[in-house]
């Protein structure tokens, strides 16, 4: 399987802060559980629903569960971190969300439906400035699917969050 | 409110989880939509930060910052046990 | 909060009841300083918390023979003095509002720090929140920083200070805090909830120098 892994600058976790380090082997005690218990690690398709500071391949080793957009292992390390995310290829990418935007504003009429995703491209753009991509994706994931025609709007997030992850593994390389 | 429903938790919604988020009361999806929201939006990554570090010092509160100025009478607490266990006495007879 | 030693919470209550002194003046010499600052979330002056504290050690002893070891010893212990500082209350004439949640409505952040409905961007932060300082310091409590963090739990509904307290300051987990004060752990959550959004905000606002 190819893997991987967003962690906080400085290759920490975002909500446990643990401190990673490339190439080596972090084991979890006890039964693996969904959110819970084991390292959580990131297949192709579940790129966007994860993004942030940093970007990594990982790979894992023993018992494994599928996770919600991710698997659950026993065994992980990381063993390249992917640079460009944190760079040129991050802006890469939430200019591509902004155009994506930009796209659908083309072809929408509705002066309401205009003026919300001008919003939205706007606030994409103050992201880009900050340079964090992750928001980018999050805010534009966020815009599209609120302007799409599904009933259930949880359904044109989630395809857009797989355009998203489509792109990283085009554009990155990473497959 | 059910968290399927929504597209993604709006901000404003997920700072009202954090706590259950905390005390492990979230269902797994609720925890799953909670933490994605978190990886890819910073600020409220900063909320829940934040809120971890006003426990972390709430915690510090029980440990005076100061040596306790009046030391814990043992003697009164001796006196109270015995007077206990005088009416203890009183009781069985 | 280790739940597991129960073995060592019924060996005292049996060295309690066998007379042992020592053991009782050793363990109420440990918690006597927790549960003054519990009393206090009762009662208005020192003299008064240690009465209640006095008279919950008595219940404790008369009681020990109840202890079932179902619960810490020391939840127990904080049970009993809840309601021996409810039945002071009660016998004063001083009646606490029934515990109340608070405003039904009231959300943890000002919903000021979100932009509001109608605006494309609704519901999000804006302007984003500030992370707060890093660094070792930042994690340890300065005199300042006390006294704002204690005077803003002292502010707080009582209910809700209590939850905070025998929670993050005692240590007490959402159950045991529920049984102690004979909550639901669901409105436990919404207590605690409240009380540390209320903190959160006052630890936000004593480093933006004053301003909310």
């Amino acid at each position: 399987m190819t893997l991987f892994k967003f962690l906080q600058t400085g290759a920490r976790g975002p909500l446990t802060g643990f401190a990673w380090s490339a190439n080596e082997w972090v084991e979890t005690q006890g039964p693996l559980a969904l959110c819970r218990n084991g390292a959580h690690l990131l297949r192709p398709h579940d790129l966007a629903h994860w993004m942030h500071e940093e970007l990594w391949r990982a790979e894992l080793d023993g018992e494994w569960i599928e996770g919600a957009d991710c698997v659950i292992a026993r065994r992980a390390r990381l063993t390249e971190r992917i640079d460009g995310w944190s760079g040129r290829d991050g802006e890469r990418f939430a200019r591509a969300c902004h155009d994506r935007l930009g796209a659908r504003l083309a072809e929408a009429s509705d002066p309401g439906l205009r003026e919300h995703l001008a919003n939205y491209q706007w606030a994409v753009n103050w992201h880009i400035e900050r340079k964090n991509a992750a928001m980018a994706g999050y805010v534009s994931a966020l815009g599209l699917a609120q302007a799409a025609k599904d009933p259930i709007p949880l359904e044109a997030y989630r395809r857009e969050r797989a355009w998203q992850s489509e792109w990283l593994v085009h554009e990155l390389r990473l497959a | 409110m059910s968290v399927r429903d929504l597209v993604s938790l709006s901000c404003k919604e997920i700072v009202e989880l954090v706590t259950d988020y905390r005390c492990d009361a979230l269902d797994t999806a609720d925890r799953v939509r909670f933490e994605q929201h978190l990886f890819g939006c910073t600020w409220c990554m900063t909320y829940l930060k934040q809120m971890d570090r006003a426990i972390e010092l709430i915690a510090q509160l029980g440990r005076p910052a100061e040596p306790v100025s009046v030391p814990i009478d043992t003697t009164k607490l001796a006196g109270l046990f015995r007077a206990w266990r005088a009416s203890e006495g009183r009781k069985r007879e | 909060m280790d739940p597991e030693p129960r073995s060592e919470d019924r060996a005292l209550i049996a060295a309690l009841r066998a007379g042992d002194e020592a053991a009782f003046v050793a363990f109420a010499a440990m918690h006597q300083g927790s549960l003054m600052r519990l009393a206090r979330l009762w009662v208005k002056n020192e003299a008064l918390a240690e009465e209640v504290v006095q008279e919950t050690w008595l219940t404790m002893l008369e009681s020990a023979d109840k202890y079932e070891g179902r619960s810490p010893l020391k939840t127990w212990l904080c049970g009993i003095l809840v309601n021996v500082a409810r039945n002071r209350i009660r016998k004063e004439g001083h009646s606490v509002p029934v515990s109340s949640l608070g405003d039904p409505e009231e959300p943890a952040v000002d919903p000021s720090r979100f932009s509001p409905p109608g605006v494309p961007w609704e519901g999000h932060w804006w302007p984003p929140p500030n992370p707060f300082p890093e660094g070792p310091e930042a994690h340890v409590l300065n005199r300042e920083l006390r006294a704002d963090l204690e005077e803003a739990i002292g502010k707080l509904p009582p209910a809700q200070r209590q939850v905070i307290v025998l929670q993050d300051v005692e240590g007490f987990r959402c159950e045991e805090v529920s049984e102690i004060l004979g909550l639901t752990t669901t409105n436990e959550r919404v207590l605690l909830h409240r009380a540390r959004a209320k903190v959160r905000a006052t630890l936000e606002r004593h480093y933006e120098g004053g301003a909310s």
